[in-house]
């Protein structure tokens, strides 16, 4: 618990999260960017702001690990926080949970200045579809366990590896293979005969063993005021519910086995 | 009874075994590290440097997972984080994050200790009065001096006032006025009856203070001394300062009517024989240490 609050409060005060946090300042430039594309204007408002959201999201969980994990291996702040009588997979854990936290909160503010610019935008060019709020919350939220689950995965790669690069790098490359991999899949189911017998196994494989991040993408729900499906949207929650246990065991295990030197 | 005398070990290390493998080398850090320290005992840990003094202590904190062997501290395996409850550690050079004050750290131990926030306020300036830090209790540890550092790191681990104390080279990088309050503040403690483990390199730090020293070399224990062996086993002779030249005595000249003869252990009141009968005045007498190589030569050797 103590370091749960401990990562929230030392998070707040370091510069590269406050540098990151700048990026909220272009929630400004929204309606302006919207205003321009003269019709559309609230649709457009709707998508801007939720990839806006999920950038931020994004920088912030790469950074997520490497300011905790690899920094109190590197700087061996370790030594003074493992030496108290906290086991290793509480610390892990506080470690993550305080990082989601943060998250969390960004997500929330993210979102509160989304509905001003919406708001804004909404007003100016009157757009037939209804603004579903209830959507756009959904969008906001789904956006945030994606990149909660982007972070663990951050903390994964961190756990195992000694080095500030390789924990960035792979974490990037699991982000741009689980984005895709929906896209690869539904190419090839429908290329049918051409593409051979192995790519498709690679690419089953794969599709097991990387995150889906397209499952978390609600944003045309949310611009364009689609009814959500409760099936899917409580498949996906259990999907997260899943994988993320896994990576945060597999952490632990790593975690608890390894020397801090 | 096995059991009541195993509760009397603060600290017990059983033939631990540790290699490190980087980039392709093998170093073999601990070889059958074997020992134990008493309760209420203020053990030094002494060995050159690579000896597997750190190594060790990081087993004892279960930073480092030892290859074969086992490690208890106040009865508990070092692998239960329980056993750090009543232990404070602190690191060869610790090091703090960075946006931490000397304040903050030692609130952020008392919260993990679960120490009431009043109390621990309360016993956070004590310390902060105590290591005279007061000044520099809201300013980040970033900015402290190394001093400082060692400072704040000291009072950090006595915030949940505990039974054990392992400090890795307390002594190290301190001016010598810090040594002294480093020194006196262990002896204090250790009369309080915490049992205090530290690391050295230094043969001095050790001698002066210390109730038993456990001496290591290539990650093995080489020689366990007690009080009375520490006293005197590395003085090797005296320099006799006098305030006259004699002869007999071949003595170097050392200033404005001050001389220095060296005069083995052994033969030190053959001197003062000479001294007195040549009406010299002794202005001081300081002995001659041996180093920490020589020690161990003479260890080997079976001298010790
Ligand atoms: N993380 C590590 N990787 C490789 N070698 C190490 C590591 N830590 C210590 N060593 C080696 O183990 C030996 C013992 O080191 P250490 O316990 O730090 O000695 P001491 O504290 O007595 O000076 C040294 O030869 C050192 O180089
Ligand atoms: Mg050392």
């Amino acid at each position: 618990m103590s370091i749960f609050y401990f990562t929230i409060r030392s998070t707040l005060k370091d510069r590269g999260f406050i540098i990151i946090l700048f990026f909220v300042l272009l929630y400004a430039f929204i309606p302006v960017f919207s205003y321009f594309s003269m019709r559309q204007l609230q649709e457009i408002a709707i998508t801007l702001s939720l990839s806006l959201n999920s950038f931020i999201l994004l920088l912030l969980s790469l950074f997520g690990a490497i300011s905790t994990i690899w920094k109190d291996i590197e700087k061996r702040h370790a030594y003074t926080i493992l030496s108290y009588p906290i086991a290793r997979w509480n610390y892990l854990l506080g470690r993550y949970l305080g990082f989601v936290f943060i998250l969390l909160i960004i997500t929330l503010l993210d979102f509160t200045l989304s509905v001003v610019c919406i708001k804004i935008c909404s007003s100016i060019y009157k757009s037939e579809l209804p603004i579903l709020w209830g959507n756009i919350f959904a969008a906001f939220i789904f956006c945030f366990l994606k990149y909660s689950l982007l972070l663990g995965i951050g903390f994964l790669f961190a756990c195992v590896s000694t080095s500030f690069f390789t924990p960035i790098f792979s974490t990037i490359t699991i982000f741009i293979a689980g984005n895709s991999i929906q896209g690869i899949v539904d190419y090839i189911t429908k290329q049918k005969a051409e593409v051979s017998i192995f790519i498709k196994t690679v690419v089953k494989i794969l599709y097991y063993v990387v995150p889906n991040f397209s499952a978390f993408d609600l944003t045309a729900y949310a611009s364009y005021s689609l009814p959500l499906d409760i099936k899917s949207i409580m498949f996906s929650i259990a999907y997260f519910i899943l994988y993320l246990g896994i990576i945060i065991t597999l952490s632990i295990i790593v975690f608890s086995t390894r020397d801090l030197n | 009874m096995p059991l009541q005398r195993k509760k009397m070990e603060a600290i017990e290390v059983t033939n631990l075994q540790k290699t490190f493998k980087t980039k392709g080398k093998k170093i073999k850090a601990l070889d059958g590290m074997s020992f134990a320290v008493k309760r209420g005992e203020l053990c030094g840990f002494l060995g050159p440097n690579g000896a597997g003094k750190s190594t060790t202590l990081k087993v004892l904190m279960d930073l480092i997972k030892p290859d074969k062997g086992e490690a208890k501290i106040l009865g508990i395996d070092s692998k239960n984080c329980l056993a750090r409850l009543k232990v404070g550690f602190m690191p060869e050079n610790p090091q703090y994050p960075d946006t931490l004050t000397g304040y903050e750290l030692l609130m952020l131990s008392a919260s993990i200790f679960n120490i009431p926030k009043k109390q621990a306020q309360k016993k956070a300036w004590d310390l902060l009065q105590a290591f005279e830090l007061k000044n520099a209790a809201k300013v980040p540890i970033r900015t402290y001096s190394k001093g400082m550092i060692q400072r704040i790191g000291f009072a950090s681990v006595l915030i949940h006032d505990p039974e054990l104390l392992i400090l890795d080279e307390p002594l190290s990088g301190l001016d010598p006025l810090g040594r002294v309050m480093f020194k006196k503040k262990m002896k204090e403690l250790n009369k309080e009856g915490k049992t205090i483990f530290f690391s050295s390199h230094i043969i001095p730090d050790i001698e002066d203070v210390c109730s038993k020293v456990i001496i290591v070399n290539k990650g093995n224990v080489v020689k366990t001394l007690d009080k009375n062996q520490i006293k005197y086993f590395s003085t090797v002779g005296f320099n006799v300062i006098i305030n006259s030249y004699i002869d007999s005595l071949c003595p170097k000249k050392i200033g404005d009517n001050l001389y220095a003869v060296y005069c083995k252990k052994e033969n030190l009141i053959s001197c003062l024989d000479v001294i007195r009968s040549n009406r010299g005045e002794i202005i001081d007498i300081e002995p001659v240490k041996k180093s920490l190589e020589e020690v161990f030569v003479q260890i080997t050797q079976n001298f010790i």
